[in-house]
């Protein structure tokens, strides 16, 4: 990846850190729901793809909006996808270390 | 990767307004308690006693549950509700039936407006039932949390049949035994049926997931699935048709389902990723140890180990209240504040996520009242049981106003989070958002 595009898939996970989930009060990014962040090659547009800690969650509709509004406020220029996914199934091992720290573990 | 569909939740219209009738029918029910300390001295079969059983199990229990469920049932099942609208009638008969009944039972009028309200919630409960298991219908992934949710609604219906029964039976006695008889019928299908098993399905859901735990092994589930509903099943026709009287044996097998769903939890407990839990979640662990209560008691009625009559009638009071006063309604007090302020929040920010800085659901009530509750509830209970088994008006009594108390602060953080509205959002910018504000719900 180039380094322009890197910096690009870098900002777009630090803006999405800004959506904390709000049963579990972490961000979305340190809890292992957003699972990829492409920048397209003519780099007219951001893809992300997340998930959520489950299938049923009524948050889909909710966190799928948080995310575009949030990369649209961070990138103006760029056309935002965002595509709720389920595979592979979210489970507590995705979570990253801050992620741990923040729950509270040790 | 397969792409997701959008969230499956049901109008507020349908799910709050049980949470708002559960609230006021939980200050209404400990004030009956306040004015009917006289009650507990002699046989459970008492017209106060009948009435607060049946406020609390069908306007408290029966009525957040319904709630809950019609929010739930998507996140465990994974598929839309089936009907928003019988949703409502279903409401509109629980709560007025309820009512009826209520008054029916405290003035023991046995005649038209006893049968008017019992016909009432058995017709509720069909439509409770025909939602669920409609909605049951279109699941593509079946787990034994769907077994547990399904069977328990055809439970409901056989608790409120025999309850119509009893409730003609009043003024045209028709059936073969007497009515204490077909009453344990009646309170331990709903009890170990209807509540009991929908708790096991939606805990064995909603508290891993609270938890974050994903245990993968449900064995103990399915072994808790069938020991619970063999030992029904067995109960209901040995006290209808055998009569050989072996109910240890059927209590012993609902109860090792009850251990084989604590199990589960347990080995969820043990995978948890997240060590602190809130006061919700604190009061759900008590909910859970306040079962020990009910499952020792249970052997001891249905053995009575040639205890005297006096105590074997106080001991029945406390098997009752520490299911209903206890398991159930220490339960609702915890998850209550796991669900609803989650619902009324989604509701609320669902248009404003992304663009402003929101509060968080658990902003939405007070920790302070809801410390308060918890406490006033364990020492009001404490106080309850205790004065029944003793047979000690006084201590009843301070049991019941502290239950009161518990009751009303319950009830006002409730409203708090119903009547909450969404005012003075700022906007969200990144230039003045901070490393802080992203434990900040945007």
């Amino acid at each position: 990846m180039k380094t322009q595009e890197q910096e690009l898939v870098n900002e777009a996970y630090e803006a999405l850190k800004y959506i904390i989930d709000p049963e579990i009060g972490i961000n979305i990014v340190d809890l292992g729901l957003v699972y990829k962040v492409v920048v397209d090659e003519d780099k007219e547009a951001l893809r992300v793809e997340l998930t959520l800690t489950t299938p049923g969650c009524p948050m889909s509709g909710t966190i799928t909006t948080a995310a575009e509004q949030m990369l649209h406020k961070r990138f103006p220029n760029l056309e935002i996808k965002v595509e709720l996914v389920w595979l592979p199934p979210w489970t507590p091992e995705m979570i990253s270390e801050e992620g741990m720290r923040l729950l509270g573990n040790t | 990767m397969s792409a997701a569909t959008t969230s499956n939740s049901p109008s507020k219209w349908l799910v709050l307004p049980h949470y708002a009738f559960a609230a006021v029918t939980f200050v209404v029910l400990c004030l009956l308690l306040v004015f009917s300390t006289d009650s507990f001295g002699g046989h459970y079969f008492h017209p106060k006693l009948l009435t607060m059983t049946h406020v609390a199990a069908l306007g408290w229990a029966t009525m957040i549950i319904f709630g809950s469920v019609y929010q739930l049932l998507p996140v465990v099942l994974e598929v839309r509700l089936y009907s928003d609208k019988l949703g409502m009638v279903a409401f509109a008969m629980l709560s007025t039936g309820t009512i009826l009944l209520s008054i029916a039972f405290w003035n023991f009028w046995v005649g038209t407006i006893m049968h008017l309200a019992a016909c009432l919630l058995f017709v509720s409960f069909l439509l409770f039932a025909y939602n669920v298991v409609q909605t049951a219908r279109q699941v593509k992934k079946w787990g034994v949390e769907a077994d547990f949710m399904v069977t328990s609604v055809v439970w409901l219906v056989a608790t409120g049949l025999v309850g119509v029964l009893m409730v003609f039976n009043f003024q045209y006695p028709f059936l073969p035994q007497d009515h204490v008889h077909y009453l344990k019928l009646h309170a331990h299908l709903g009890m170990a049926g209807w509540f009991l098993l929908l708790i096991v399905g939606v805990g064995s859901k909603l508290i891993p997931m609270f938890l974050l735990a994903h245990p993968e092994d449900t064995r103990s589930l399915n072994w808790s699935y069938y020991l619970i509903n063999g030992g029904l099943v067995l109960f209901a026709a040995d006290h209808l048709f055998v009569h050989k009287g072996y109910y240890a044996l059927y209590a012993a097998m609902v109860v090792s389902g009850i251990g084989c769903f604590l199990y589960f939890l347990y080995q969820a407990k043990c995978l948890a990723k997240r060590p602190d839990l809130d006061l919700g979640m604190k009061q759900t662990f008590v909910a859970l140890a306040l079962l020990v209560l009910p499952i020792v008691l249970v052997f001891v009625v249905t053995l009575q180990l040639g205890l005297p009559q006096h105590l074997l009638s106080s001991l029945y009071l406390v098997y009752g209240l520490s299911i209903f006063f206890g398991f159930v309604s220490a339960l609702i007090l915890g998850q209550t504040f796991k669900t609803l302020p989650f619902i009324v929040w989604m509701h609320s920010y669902e248009d404003y996520v992304g663009r402003f800085k929101t509060p968080m659901p658990k902003d939405l009530y007070s920790v302070t009242l809801l410390r308060w509750q918890n406490i006033a509830y364990i020492v009001g209970l404490v106080g309850l049981l205790g004065g029944v088994l003793l047979a000690e008006q006084t201590v009843i009594l301070l049991g019941a106003i502290l239950l009161s108390i518990a009751a009303v602060l319950y009830a006002g953080n409730v409203f708090k989070v119903l009547l909450h509205k969404v005012k003075d959002l700022k906007p969200f910018g990144y230039e003045n958002a901070g490393t802080g504000a992203r434990q900040r719900s945007v």
